[in-house]
């Protein structure tokens, strides 16, 4: 049983579960829908313009693409959601690999790549945002008990798992960012490595 | 005799300005601007990328305008007057670069240039009148800068240069970008603590045993291998005077032979004095750091990794992942000097053969050739950096996890409470957490 219950779902269920009546709730659920779908637009044109900045032309129009697909409608916000963690953890990887093999940046790209971390690092606010809207959506009368659980659950989720991708994302650009005034790219060996090198462990 | 210089102080925000003193005391010096290791003669080689501007009669007042200015902004406990015996310069001792060509990893994979800038700035208090050194506390800079073009010496020149002009106005909620030089160099100097009488370190010439000497020389001349040493005893000074906050004793602080003069200090000051050489003090504690093996490893997986496409479709695909693994043992000894002692290690051990290992790795996708050697210099010169810090902040996991295989039964904390005993209670150094 697949037990991590999916956004659209939850959303679905708690549009449903809230009778037409009570706009307040539908207010509600629209507004913390909005709010998703900004944050899921802004972080995939961040996205797209830190691979702009890394200079990898093909992945910043693909990922604009995603945006604007996002953004007129075209594209479902579970789709969104799971593109843009994705997206995300792709440039993150990259960024990751420029640092480990020693590849800085030059300044224009230091400053492109800067301007697009502030755009990601924006959605970390907007998150708030939306938390916020979700939070008065639960505090209704109207919906029911299993709903607010499964709501509840789907959100908390939702947001982590987004705002997991984010912070890691801008943590990897942080550390690659300070690559050009000093010495990184060290990282601590796995586990793995340490149990199958016995040179490195007899050190 | 130098004043009265403060203990301590309490930092306040870069942004904020001046900090202020517990005992509202300073240290008054006449400032003595910007000076460079070595003789007059010797500018113009030794610094050639500074020469043609920083150094020049024109451009080196102007610049040490700009480093006092941002002293007396940074750090209240340093107060510059008209005249005095004592005096503090900043002294340049390094300026070098280094062009490495790269193939950009990321389309369309052009050939590119990384140029690595190193800056070591002493700042020095001094006796002008005896030429007697109070204190040497040497900075390191290092900038990476990327281009498609292989740069020109002028364009060296004028990066050196423009490391010292001011950072550009910032607009309401803006943060200064921490990579530039000045903007370190503040930093450095609000910490800049000078304590009256304080203990003095010494770095004798970091060494190789055989066995390392002989794996290192596999993927480097043995003229890059002399000169890694150099720069790791110069970077382990460095980090020592920066964690540790005291003085160092440049060139190992080792004593003069028989009937010689001892080692000495030799500047050119230019606002103060012409080239000088200064008497410098014997240390009161003299670190030895022995490179004494290297080993690497190599681990290839074989994984997938999702990525999404146009429309927001994911999928997957095979990739391999490779993991390098680098390190190192070094054994690492601290004398307490005697000049009496001609022992080999001319005084008496306080830190007797502590074996560590610093082991770092680089993950990336696909298999790469890294240079060998350039992997062992970046991990030799974070683990002098990792080492002076856990010197102050005697942390036992640390310890722990360095601590070398060679070390037998020795427990973590038979270490740590060794090194208590020495930098808290011999150096009179408090713990600090910070790293």
């Amino acid at each position: 049983m697949k037990l991590r219950i999916s956004f659209l779902a939850a959303l679905t269920a708690t549009l449903l579960a809230a009778p037409a009546a009570h706009a307040d709730d539908a207010k509600y659920m629209a507004g913390f829908y909005l709010a998703i779908k900004a944050i899921q637009v802004t972080a995939l044109s961040g996205t797209a313009d830190m691979w702009k900045a890394l200079g990898h032309a093909q992945k910043a129009q693909e990922t604009l693409g995603i945006a604007k697909d996002l953004e007129k409608g075209d594209l479902g916000p579970e789709v969104a959601q799971n593109a843009m963690k994705v997206a995300s953890a792709e440039v993150q990887a990259q960024i990751e690999e420029l640092e480990a093999v020693g590849a800085p940046l030059t300044k224009e790209q230091r400053a492109a790549a800067a301007s697009a971390y502030l755009k990601i690092a924006g959605t970390t606010v907007l998150w708030v945002g939306a938390l916020a809207a979700a939070k008065k959506s639960l505090e209704s009368d109207e919906i029911d008990g299993t709903t607010k659980l499964m709501l509840g659950l789907a959100m908390a989720g939702e947001v982590a798992e987004a705002g997991s991708a984010t912070n890691q994302l801008l943590q990897a650009w942080r550390s690659y960012s300070q690559f050009n005034s000093g010495l990184r790219g060290l990282k601590a060996p796995s586990k793995e490595l340490m149990k199958e090198a016995p040179l490195l462990a007899a050190l | 005799m130098m004043k009265r210089i403060v203990a301590s102080v309490l930092l306040s925000s870069l942004a904020g300005g001046a900090y202020a003193q517990e005992d509202g005391s300073q240290l008054e010096v006449q400032y003595c601007g910007v000076g460079y290791l070595g003789q007059a003669k010797d500018r113009d080689t030794t610094y050639r990328v500074l020469a043609p501007n920083v150094l020049s009669d024109k451009g080196r007042p102007e610049v040490g305008g700009r480093l006092k200015k941002l002293s007396q902004d940074a750090n209240s406990g340093v107060k510059f007057v008209e005249s005095s015996n004592d005096a503090l310069s900043y002294v340049i001792s390094a300026a070098k670069y280094e062009v490495q060509e790269y193939r950009n990893p990321l389309p369309p994979n052009n050939q590119m240039y990384n140029v690595i800038y190193t800056l070591t700035i002493q700042t020095v208090l001094f006796n002008k009148d005896s030429k007697e050194i109070k204190g040497v506390y040497p900075w390191t800079y290092q900038f990476n800068d990327a281009m498609p073009k292989k740069p020109a010496d002028k364009d060296i020149a004028a990066k050196f240069k423009s490391f010292f002009d001011d950072p550009p106005a910032l607009k309401e909620g803006e943060e200064p970008d921490p990579q530039l030089f000045m903007v370190q160099w503040r930093e450095a100097i609000a910490n800049f603590r000078p304590v009256a009488n304080a203990k003095t370190i010494a770095v004798a010439p970091v060494r190789f045993s055989e066995a390392a000497q002989k794996s290192l020389t596999k993927s480097a001349s043995k003229d890059s291998v002399e000169g890694l040493g150099l720069e790791i005893t110069s970077t382990f000074e460095t980090e020592l005077s920066k964690k540790l906050g005291l003085p160092i004793v440049p060139g190992g602080g080792a004593s003069g032979a028989a009937g010689e003069a001892g080692p000495q200090y030799i500047a050119s000051i230019p606002d103060c004095l012409n080239s000088g050489e200064f008497a410098l003090p014997a240390p009161s504690y003299r670190f030895f750091l022995t490179v004494d093996d290297i080993a690497s490893a190599s681990l290839i997986r074989k994984e997938s990794r999702k990525v999404v496409g146009a429309n927001g479709v994911i999928s997957e695909e095979p990739i391999t992942r490779t993991e390098n693994g680098y390190g190192a043992r070094y054994v690492l000894n601290v004398v307490a000097p005697d000049e009496s002692d001609s022992s080999e290690w001319g005084g008496t051990r306080i830190i007797t053969d502590h074996k560590l290992r610093f082991v770092a790795a680089k993950r990336f996708t696909g298999e790469r050739q890294l240079n060998e050697f350039d992997q062992y210099r970046k991990l030799s010169l974070a683990f002098t950096s990792d080492l002076a810090s856990a010197f102050m902040s005697r942390d036992e996991k640390w310890i722990k996890n360095q601590l070398s295989s060679a070390m037998g039964k020795t427990k973590p904390s038979a270490i740590r409470k060794e090194w208590i005993e020495i930098f808290e209670k011999r150096m009179g150094l408090a713990r600090s957490k910070k790293r």
